[in-house]
């Protein structure tokens, strides 16, 4: 790639990174594709089993319904994370005065790790000293208050709603650099032509941070099918399995169940989920504006 | 009129941003109130500002040492990533930014396929890795993991930063006679500091957050870092809403300091791994 000379000397630079790249990421991979064809338990041999794993998963309502939430998640994730990112972005964009300590504050939320959200979440989710019980019951809505991380209906939003509420710092800081970015002659060539605010931030702000916004989304996809910090720490996949998600459910069969030829399927589907449909999101919504 | 709706926008632009401010600090801020409070104050009452600021509860987390140690724990294996990080994805990123081999391209198309191979898929054959390496439960065996975990993406950033570095800088000094190592130390390394700083802060703010990683590979009490810690007192604590509250204070506060120290460039640096990765 550079323009120096090569000689021998320079492989001594990569070797120690490519050894460690290769033993923990290379290697493990291969390793998962070929035990995703057999039945290994972790201590005695394995034996091939051909496709069975993956039948037998596929076959299984507990994934089927836990893939169907991960795509649940990732609608969720792209309409609020990256929604309210953009509005609040939006409504910023013009800076001002506060913009610098605005940016530190709403940022706050992402580096803070998962465990220590989920303490103080559990304490705003708790029936009795909750906020969002106080709130409801606040308007009048006593009868909607719940045990939300108990109840089987809201507990995997209950849960979900953590680490987006925790990410929409992220995606504003990331959409209000793109927004700084759009020439405000624009928006004067638009004002001419009649533009109201809102046909000016659809029919300008969006197309022009477009690739920054896919960006944005595909981020927001990948976070909801690869995260489990958060259901792990909350409810373990419970009750039931009313929380169960892809990863959650590689993680019990090889770690509760031992079962390692059967989790490395779970996890290579869910890797291959992930990959085709990040790859389409990407590729079809960079399509829908291709006009520059 | 137009004056009038002007203003009317403003306020409730204004109104929107400070909602935005409050959901965003809420959490930690009524977090802070209660780990003053005592546990019946705490389930008598909804305040927004504590009867008084005690400290028993903070009080009584230190007497047992579980945090110390896990926040000794977290220093440690996060220090160690980001200095192994550092010196092993510098050295990789300028051998294949400077120099021309067809290996190096190979290479380097290698290390970014990594960017796509989430942790979670290879998991259970890590774990078995580890532990026929016998550094399972042990500190150093999940610091090489982790900084095996840094190195595509850092690799990716670097890479990007060096390449910007005119060739005629490295050329000159190579004809000054630089040995690759010295051009490395002398002009490559100061050169590229910007990038560095965003491979250290990414690895930073990662490392000490992580908990699945350091759930499974260091299941002894003593090893704990702090996220796992936390989450223990979870189970442990459930009941005593002020002390809970104090030990995520507690737990918080490294992060959030080194945080407001140095937002601009962990803001910025987050933000251009996301876009450039």
């Amino acid at each position: 790639m550079g323009g120096l000379r090569y000689q021998k000397k320079i492989l001594l630079f990569i070797i120690p990174a490519l050894f460690l790249y290769i033993l923990f990421f290379i290697y493990p991979f291969f390793q998962t594709v070929f035990y995703s064809f057999t039945n290994w338990d972790g201590f005695t041999g394995a034996s091939l089993i051909g496709v069975k794993n993956f039948g037998q998963i596929l076959g299984d309502e507990v994934y089927r319904t836990a893939v169907g939430r991960i795509f649940i998640w990732a609608g969720l994730s792209i309409l609020l994370k990256v929604g309210s990112a953009l509005v609040i972005a939006y409504v910023l964009r013009k800076g001002g005065k506060g913009a610098s300590f605005f940016r530190t504050v709403v940022f706050l939320p992402y580096v803070i790790s998962s465990s220590a959200m989920c303490l103080m979440f559990s304490v705003m989710y708790d029936k009795e000293i909750g906020l969002i019980n106080i709130l409801l019951r606040a308007i009048g809505l006593d009868s909607v208050t719940r045990y939300w991380l108990v109840d089987e209906k809201t507990v995997f939003y209950a849960v979900i709603l953590i680490p987006i509420y925790q990410a929409i710092g992220y995606f504003f800081v990331i959409l209000f650099a793109a927004m700084k970015d759009v020439p405000e002659d624009l928006y004067e060539a638009g004002r001419l032509d009649g533009t109201t605010p809102l046909t000016e931030f659809t029919r300008i702000t969006i197309p022009y941070i477009w690739p920054t916004l896919v960006v944005c989304i595909v981020l927001a996809i990948n976070g909801a099918f690869q995260n489990f910090d958060y259901i792990f720490i909350m409810t373990g996949g419970g009750p039931g399995h009313a929380s169960e998600v892809p990863a959650t459910y590689m993680y019990k069969s090889i770690f509760v169940n031992g079962q390692y030829g059967y989790g490395s399927a779970a996890a290579l589907i869910l890797f291959v989920i992930t990959l085709v449909v990040t790859g389409f999101a990407r590729k079809g919504l960079n399509h829908m504006y291709r006009t520059e | 009129m137009s004056k009038l709706k002007r203003r009317g926008y403003l306020v409730i632009k204004n109104i929107f941003l400070v909602l935005v401010v409050l959901t965003s600090l809420f959490p930690i801020y009524w977090t802070l109130v209660n780990s003053f409070r005592t546990n019946t104050q705490i389930l008598s009452v909804f305040r927004l500002f504590p009867e008084q600021v005690g400290f028993e509860n903070y009080d009584k987390i230190f007497r047992v040492d579980v945090l110390p140690t896990a926040f000794m724990n977290s220093v440690v294996i996060t220090g160690t990533t980001m200095a192994l990080t550092a010196l092993l994805t510098m050295m990789a990123a300028y051998a294949l930014s400077c120099y021309r081999f067809k290996l190096g391209g190979w290479i380097y198309s290698l290390f970014a396929a990594g960017i796509f191979i989430p942790s979670a898929t290879t998991m259970g054959m890590i774990y078995k890795l580890l532990q026929s390496m016998q550094l399972l439960g042990k500190r150093s065996g999940i610091v090489l993991l982790y900084t095996a975990g840094r190195i595509p993406l850092s690799i990716f950033l670097l890479v990007a930063f060096m390449k910007a570095i005119p060739d005629s800088v490295k050329e000159a000094a190579v004809i000054d006679g630089c040995s690759p190592w010295k051009l490395f130390t002398k002009i490559i390394c100061p050169l590229s500091q910007n990038g560095l700083i965003i491979v250290l802060i990414l690895t930073f703010i990662n490392v000490w957050n992580d908990y699945i990683w350091s759930m499974i590979l260091l299941p002894s009490a003593s090893r704990r870092t702090l996220t796992v810690a936390l989450a223990f007192f979870k189970g442990e604590y459930f009941t005593d809403y002020g002390l809970l509250s104090a030990c995520v204070i507690v737990g918080l506060l490294p992060i959030v300091t080194v945080y407001l120290i140095m937002s601009d460039k962990i803001i910025n640096g987050m933000a251009a791994g996301a876009v450039k990765g």
